[in-house]
């Protein structure tokens, strides 16, 4: 138990719970589709475990190192990705009131579907950014 | 995606069709399918003329895999229009990590359908 008596150490292993349990519950979230439009909090978490991962890289021995490298991972790669989540639409996005376009596209199984086929009863339409 | 299923009486109550268009292959959408029991017509556009044709190919980052080779990606968006083609409700995500749950969805028809 000497390596938990390094502060360094603790600083990793205290980095690395902070980064896996606030990643953990943002996916959660994420799969709920519950996630809070302000994610300020998240950021300040994933950031200071990344800061306490670099002061145990420094200061632990290579029990805390070892932990660290992931935080740090962790902490500077989630802000990342929620600085590249803004979506900028162009000026002619459809409208309420428009009458959508025609348009033709294969499915899944390969075969071609001609949108005049859904006239007749209404459609929920949804667009979403690939992969499951 | 995969909790739209829990609409699936809503849909079928009110007639409602659904069809979902990604920038996916037909075969990854396939497997999709397959391992969500997803029961819509699902199309691929991986040249986003459908995405273009409806105004919302993303102009912010794009985030996607770059070993997709696609351009770019579609703003998640969910559009209910009715059986004559007009566009009742549209909601387009401003952040593609905050898009409109199938609760929003629900009120849509509850306001515009029933």
């Amino acid at each position: 138990m000497n390596a938990l008596a390094n502060l360094g150490n603790r600083l990793g292993l205290a980095a690395i719970v902070l980064a896996v349990g606030s990643t953990v519950l943002w996916f959660r979230l994420a799969n709920t589709v519950d996630l809070p439009e302000n994610r300020t909090l998240f950021l300040v978490v994933w950031v200071g475990a990344a800061l306490l991962g670099i002061v145990a890289l420094v200061k632990g021995g290579w029990l805390g190192r070892i932990a660290a490298v992931p935080a740090i991972a962790l902490g500077l790669f989630l802000p990342f990705t929620v600085s590249i989540s803004e979506q900028v639409l162009p000026p002619d996005t459809i409208q309420v009131g428009d009458v959508i376009p025609t348009f033709s596209a294969p499915d899944d199984s390969g075969q071609v579907f001609d949108s005049t086929r859904l006239r007749g009863r209404p459609v929920l339409i949804k667009f979403f950014r690939a992969h499951w | 995606m995969r909790r739209w299923e829990e609409l699936r009486a809503e849909f079928d109550e009110r007639g409602v069709q659904v069809l979902t268009i990604s920038t996916d292959r037909p075969e990854e959408i396939r497997k999709g399918r397959g391992a969500h029991g997803l029961q819509a017509i699902m199309l691929s556009d991986r040249s986003l003329a459908v995405t273009d044709a409806f105004g919302l190919r993303n102009q912010g980052a794009h985030s996607g895999n770059p070993r997709d080779e696609i351009e770019a990606l579609p703003v998640p968006a969910s559009i209910l229009v009715d059986a004559d083609g007009k566009v009742l409700w549209i909601d387009a995500a401003a952040n593609y990590q905050r898009r409109s749950g199938p609760e929003a969805v629900l009120a849509a028809m509850r306001d515009h359908l029933d």
